[in-house]
């Protein structure tokens, strides 16, 4: 009998009365294996949805005066930007909102609630740059790319979705 | 093209609209998200002076605005915002017409994220709608 893996469904327990200690750790061990692939794979389909998003983008925004401002249709390096930081995403980040904006950069935004929101976006020049604010609470600051996802970025998401720590 | 009969000061609580045109600039539940108070190239943010319109009068007039531009844009929705809010934030609006109600926030900083915090701070102050 073929059996299938359904990635919407809860991994079934196997479990039988005859199965020793030894036997049932290893299957714990391999049931975190598949968790830790589904996650993986998961993490994937977010960043395959965010690069789709990044190609719409670039397709809507690639003219001049795309926004009726004025501005300047979004670089070819901008696109890379957010490439980059997409790939960067460790397991655990929150789905952001991707945003074209007059700066010519794509904005990443994450909103919890009133005035609980982090916006950020990478410069052509490969500097990150961001805003929060989170009830009385308001910070911003910039500081280079290095390809890895960026600390300061975790630390505020973290304190956005109170989360233990991300990455 | 005429001008409004507005006072040349914009008013301390005076109710401003900024039309979106963008459709990525709103969030779902039609809250603005910051890059739609992000200013332009000039450095300027466009809005219009709306106090004491009705709802639909914001509408006609957010379409007024769709119809002078020469882009061809889609109306996709307006978000209110009352002037204390943009001086709070160290910044000010200025008449600019013609066009009638035309108006700029100006007085941005040149430091991008000092900006992206600023136009947070107005997009979290701002009453959204998506039509």
């Amino acid at each position: 009998m073929i059996r299938t893996l359904d990635l919407d469904s809860p991994i079934p327990e196997y479990r039988t009365p005859a199965v020793s200690e030894e036997s049932r750790s290893i299957m714990d061990q391999l049931r975190d294996a598949i968790d830790s692939s589904l996650s993986t794979i998961f993490l994937g389909k977010i960043k395959m949805s965010l690069f789709s998003e990044v190609s719409e983008i670039e397709e809507e925004c690639s003219i001049n005066n795309w926004d009726g401002a004025g501005s300047e249709p979004i670089s070819p390096i901008a696109i890379t930007m957010a490439e980059l930081l997409i790939y960067s995403f460790p397991q655990g980040i929150p789905l952001p909102e991707l945003t074209p904006a007059t700066d010519g950069e794509i904005h990443f935004d994450w909103r919890v609630g009133h005035k609980q929101a982090l916006t950020a976006s990478l410069s052509n020049n490969g500097f990150l740059s961001f805003a929060f604010i989170k009830g009385g609470r308001r910070f911003h600051g910039s500081e280079p790319f290095e390809g890895t996802f960026p600390e300061r970025l975790s630390d505020l998401l973290n304190e956005l979705y109170a989360l233990k720590r991300v990455a | 093209m005429p001008s409004s009969e507005l006072p040349e000061e914009v008013g301390n609580s005076e109710l401003l609209a900024r039309f979106v045109f963008q459709r990525r600039h709103l969030y779902q539940d039609g809250q603005p998200k910051p890059a739609a108070f992000l200013p332009n190239s000039n450095n300027e943010t466009s809005v219009s002076r709306v106090d004491s319109l009705s709802d639909q009068e914001i509408y006609i007039e957010g379409k007024e605005c769709e119809r002078r531009r020469t882009d061809n844009p889609t109306l996709y929705g307006r978000a209110l915002v009352g002037n204390e809010v943009v001086l709070d934030l160290n910044l000010r609006t200025v008449k600019d017409e013609p066009p009638p109600r035309h108006a700029n926030i100006v007085g941005w900083p040149l430091e991008q994220s000092e900006k992206k915090l600023i136009a947070l701070g107005i997009a979290e102050e701002a009453n959204g709608l998506k039509y």
